[in-house]
């Protein structure tokens, strides 16, 4: 029992519902011949990789279904093992880098000169090179990207290169203007709506339009999350109806409850509760930049106007504190307080 | 209150090999034997593990008490009779029956005892006191001091491991022990004995991909799955086993680079042999002052049996402070330490025996955990005595303050026993109560004030990544200084004085404000790591089962745990699943380690107190009515609230009263 987020994923260019233009241009492209490095970004949740692997489907035909996992072994100059997972068909590769940390050069400097120093085996492909999708990207290091851009260069008669990444602003300028850029944007309302009902239809669920809207709403327009959410809500009520309740994930929930909490009290006490809750969330591992964010989001529509824009610049402050430093529960403490002071001197 | 396990003995004058105390009877029989262990000998074995039907006269001290007189105490008094032990005697009485019923029947279904807890807290003595009384045979496995050239040629320690586990658990019934593998004829006498295997040294684990620590695990594994009925298969009785004792010292090495290099169970072993049905973890605690006070008493009547003077009498001051260093074998020496005075029968003259505890200081190798409370307390506590001749300009009046602490941070620091980034996280974990004042509104101010100021110091904390480079440790160590520098500046700029500290209402932390609690910000990263590896466990088994399309399949593995997952499908999953056992009225066997993923509400600080013994999750499911579902969150924080006092209330009892700073 596949999720239904993955079940109804489309397989061909054909299938993908949203961004019709842009399909129409990968098909062009793979049709083409002549395909060039791409580097495919946009809001995670809107298809990215969706849309390559159909591209991949449309360059060499069905065998890019075929797929395979194997974990490999490479050695760094220190003599550290690193096991790294490859998924691969017979025409095209996909890896994680980022998984291996610092050192990811290793990674992408091997396996990429493996890759690239051996022709496409089967003789009948309908391409003469092999594609290697990197996933995350913009997690890269500085290194691993330096790497990228002369194997780029040095192989790319037998090999071409997909890159995944969230934004561009992490990857180096040289790597961007070797690739075409194409950017993926966030399905709009009404498409995520337009998938939900397409998506229900063929399970034969009770299509309520009002419910839609609302999953479209609240998924921030990351499809990925409403099609979860949506499965979510039908798998735990037995009457749909306008008014079902979306649950939000538990982590978010906890969230919000701390948001209440720093709006309904002051108090030093309450700032050890919310301490607590702090190390609850991330010892879960929920990244502490994400707690920042969406702590600061939960915030904003319940308090004044005039301190929406303070308790946005300090979030900033805080989650670029966060990134810097080492202990993040002093800069969550620190961003709590900061907002509790604001309300109470305004109270 | 935690303690700091890390303090390795750093006394001088004495210095006394830990490890021999475990060798102690296996050298004592050399010695009499006069029989060298061959150098080749792949496993090296105690031979203490005697019949109960064995006299066991060669242990008594006063059998041989020439070559003993210069042994050290802890050695020639170690207990010789369960009665004597110094542990509690339910934790010995749980051990011991679970060994009882492995061998003996009731409990065939069990194959691995996990006895974890700090150093010194009894556990190799229990076990091998116990091994002595059931007549059971222990076979112990040692770390080869190198790779061992064989015939077959290079044979690695974690190949020789293995072939370890597999002669004594395949073989089980074949005695292994002594020459018996070399000379198969001699071992028919005690083929029926019974044997029990301990393992005591590990592999490294600094990295949880390091081929060892993989290979051991796959050993211990194998050893489950061969050995081990599974249990469907209860009803017929399966023939029995040896059993494995493993004997776990878990230790934060170092408090800023905990989550690197520390040692754990769970590091060690991984989700998967913890959680398998034939696998007991027994949790041992530092020993409790008063049966310490006995032990060391204990000690005290067999040193003057032993010497044939008058028993020594160290002062119940001095007793009672040793006896709270919770390490038994520690306290055994620093006991024997202060013994060694001018005069045979009495304690060394130059130290003030009766005063208060603060005068062992100085010796006792554990008081650096006192130290850092007591840096922590002069900070928080922020004693304001000496005038302060420099005042800001008049246009400043918010940063004048009149007084200021007799202490300097730089005199802090120099005095400050442990390492600065634990303190630092000290002093963040205890500073909130002293914000106390007046107005909400000064409360506050000097709170977030304080919290600033930590963030700051953070910011300029060294970043262990980045460190590379000529100098760069030296720089890091100073960098270290300024980061604390400035929290301990800060921290005192910003408290009110004097300060009150005030009980938090209804806050996690019950009991006196006045305790100071270690840091949980150092022991996240357990809970981190277990749930990292638990979340790779649930995607490897939705991966396995088909459950999960091949859209996943690239974003799983790795180190790092994926924020996609975590934050997105498991959360989904889990209600997805959730809603489809409820419809389906079933008991949801695969979603506990899911649960334990994405549920929230069980405190950080349970993992402080005793491990995962409550599972209430798994019901769950099926228990709440179909409205709840609307508040999950709030139904957690509810559902724990008893745990979470039972935890607290435990670590309240860790808590010593010296820890208590009052200025």
């Amino acid at each position: 029992m596949a999720l239904l987020v993955d079940k109804h994923r489309p397989r061909s260019l054909d299938a993908l519902t949203y961004h019709d233009e842009l399909s129409e241009r990968l098909r062009a492209l793979a049709q083409n011949g002549d395909f060039p490095h791409l580097l495919v970004y946009g809001p995670s949740g809107g298809g990215k990789k969706t849309r390559v692997i159909a591209t991949l489907k449309e360059l060499y035909g069905p065998g890019v279904d075929k797929i395979k996992i194997d974990a490999r072994v490479f050695q760094t100059t220190s003599n550290r093992k690193l096991e790294f997972n490859i998924v691969s068909s017979i025409y095209h590769l996909e890896i994680t880098p980022s998984d291996v940390g610092n050192y990811d050069r290793v990674v992408i400097q091997d396996l990429l000169k493996e890759v690239a120093q051996t022709q496409q085996v089967d003789q009948s492909a309908k391409q003469k090179f092999k594609v290697v999708v990197i996933n995350e990207a913009d997690h890269l290091t500085r290194d691993a990207q330096a790497a990228l851009r002369r194997t780029m260069e040095k192989y790319s008669p037998n090999m071409r290169l997909i890159l995944l990444a969230n934004s561009t602003s992490n990857i180096i300028a040289p790597i961007r203007s070797r690739t075409l850029l194409v950017r993926v944007a966030a399905p709009s309302e009404e498409e995520i709506c337009q998938v939900l009902e397409s998506v229900g239809a063929a399970e034969k669920l009770k299509h309520v339009d009002a419910l839609n809207k609302r999953i479209a709403q609240e998924s921030g327009r990351n499809l990925r999350r409403a099609l979860l959410m949506f499965e979510a809500v039908y798998a735990q009520n037995e009457n749909i109806n306008a008014n079902t309740l979306i649950p939000p994930p538990d982590w978010e929930a906890l969230i919000a409850q701390i948001a209440d909490e720093i709006i309904q009290e002051h108090t030093p006490a309450k700032i050890l509760q919310i301490r607590e809750k702090m190390y609850d969330l991330l010892s879960h591992c929920i990244p502490a930049s994400t707690i920042i964010k969406t702590l600061a989001f939960k915030l904003v529509p319940k308090i004044s106007v005039n301190l929406k824009s303070e308790v946005i610049k300090w979030s900033a402050f805080y989650d670029h504190r966060i990134r810097m430093g080492s202990k993040v529960i002093f800069h969550l403490e620190a961003f709590v307080a900061k907002v509790m002071r604001m309300l109470e001197r305004q109270a | 209150m935690i303690r700091l396990a890390d303090q390795k003995p750093t006394i001088t004058s004495r210095p006394i090999p830990l490890r021999t105390a475990k060798r102690k009877v296996d050298t004592l029989i050399r010695e009499e034997e006069n029989d060298p262990p061959r150098a080749s000998q792949k496993f090296l074995k105690t031979r203490n593990g005697f019949k109960a039907s064995t006299p066991a006269a060669s242990t008594q001290p006063s059998a041989k008490p020439e070559p003993e007189a210069s042994r050290p105490w802890m050695e020639r008094f170690a207990p010789v009779s369960i009665s004597e032990l110094a542990v509690h005697k339910k934790k010995v009485d749980d051990v011991r029956s679970w060994i009882e019923g492995v061998v003996c029947g009731a409990r065939r279904n069990q194959r691995l005892l996990l006895l974890k807890g700090p150093a010194g807290s009894g556990k190799t003595t229990t076990v091998q006191l116990l091994a002595r009384v059931l007549g059971l045979r222990i076979n112990e496995w040692r770390n080869p001091t190198g790779t061992m050239q064989s015939d077959e040629g290079f044979v690695s320690m974690s190949a020789q491991f293995e072939d370890f586990m597999l002669r004594s658990g395949t073989f089980g019934t074949l005695d292994l022990v002594g020459d018996g593998s070399l000379n198969p004829k001699s071992s028919h006498s005690s083929e029926s004995e019974k044997r029990m295997i301990l393992i005591e040294e590990f592999p490294n684990t600094f990295s949880r991909t390091s081929p060892a620590l993989q290979s051991f695990r796959k050993a211990v594994q194998l050893y489950l799955e061969s050995s081990a009925p599974s249990p469907s298969s209860f009803s017929k009785a399966p023939k029995p086993a040896t059993p494995i004792v493993m004997i776990i010292s878990e230790t934060l090495l170092s408090t800023s680079t905990a989550a690197a290099d520390s040692f754990t169970a769970h590091r060690l072993l991984g989700p998967e042999i913890l959680g398998h049905h034939a696998v007991t973890t027994i949790e041992f605690r530092p020993i409790a002052p008063t049966i310490m006070a006995k032990g060391l008493n204990l000690v005290l009547e067999k040193e003057a049996r032993a010497s044939g003077g008058k028993k020594k009498n160290p002062g119940t001051a001095l007793l009672k402070s040793i006896a709270e260093i919770g390490d038994i074998r520690n306290a055994i020496s620093t006991l024997e330490f202060y013994s060694l005075g001018k005069g045979s029968s009495s304690f060394m003259p130059s130290l003030p025996l009766n005063k208060d505890a603060e005068g062992t200081t100085d010796v006792d190798i554990r008081s650096s955990t006192l130290d850092l409370f007591h840096a922590v307390g002069k900070v928080i506590y922020n004693k304001r005595t000496d005038p302060q001749a420099a005042q800001p300009p008049p246009h400043l009046p918010h940063l004048a303050r009149p007084l200021k602490p007799p202490i300097t941070p730089d005199a802090l620091l120099t005095e400050l026993g442990a390492d600065t980034s634990t303190f630092v996280a000290t002093v963040h974990e205890n500073y909130v109560p002293s914000c106390k004042s007046f107005s909400a509104e000064d409360e506050l101010d000097s709170l977030c004030a304080c919290a600033d100021t930590l963030s700051d110091a953070d910011i300029l904390s060294p970043d262990r990544w980045s460190g590379n480079g000529v100098g760069a440790s030296a720089q890091a160590l100073r960098q270290e200084d300024l980061s604390a520098y400035v929290a301990i500046a800060g921290v005192s700029f910003n408290l009110p004085y004097p300060v009150k500290r005030a009980e938090p209402h209804g806050g996690y932390r019950k009991g006196n404000a006045n305790h100071i609690l270690y840091p949980i910000s150092l022991r996240v990263w357990r809970r981190v790591e277990e749930i990292g590896e638990m979340v790779e466990q649930v995607v490897a088994r939705m991966k396995g089962n088909g459950e999960w399309g091949v859209g996943l399949s690239g974003d799983a593995g790795g180190d790092r745990v994926k924020p996609e997952l975590i934050l997105e499908r498991l959360p989904y999953l889990a209600q997805i699943e959730r809603g489809r056992q409820r419809k389906a009225g079933g008991f949801p066997s695969s979603m506990t380690d899911l649960s334990k993923v994405v549920m929230f509400g069980r405190g950080i600080r349970e993992k402080g107190g005793d491990d995962d013994e409550d599972e209430p999750n798994g019901e769950q499911w099926t228990t709440d009515a179909p409205d709840d579902w609307r508040k999950p969150q709030k139904a957690g924080w509810v559902r724990s609230k008893g745990t979470v006092g039972k935890v607290t209330e435990k670590v309240d009892a860790l808590v010593l009263d010296d820890d208590d700073i009052e200025d």
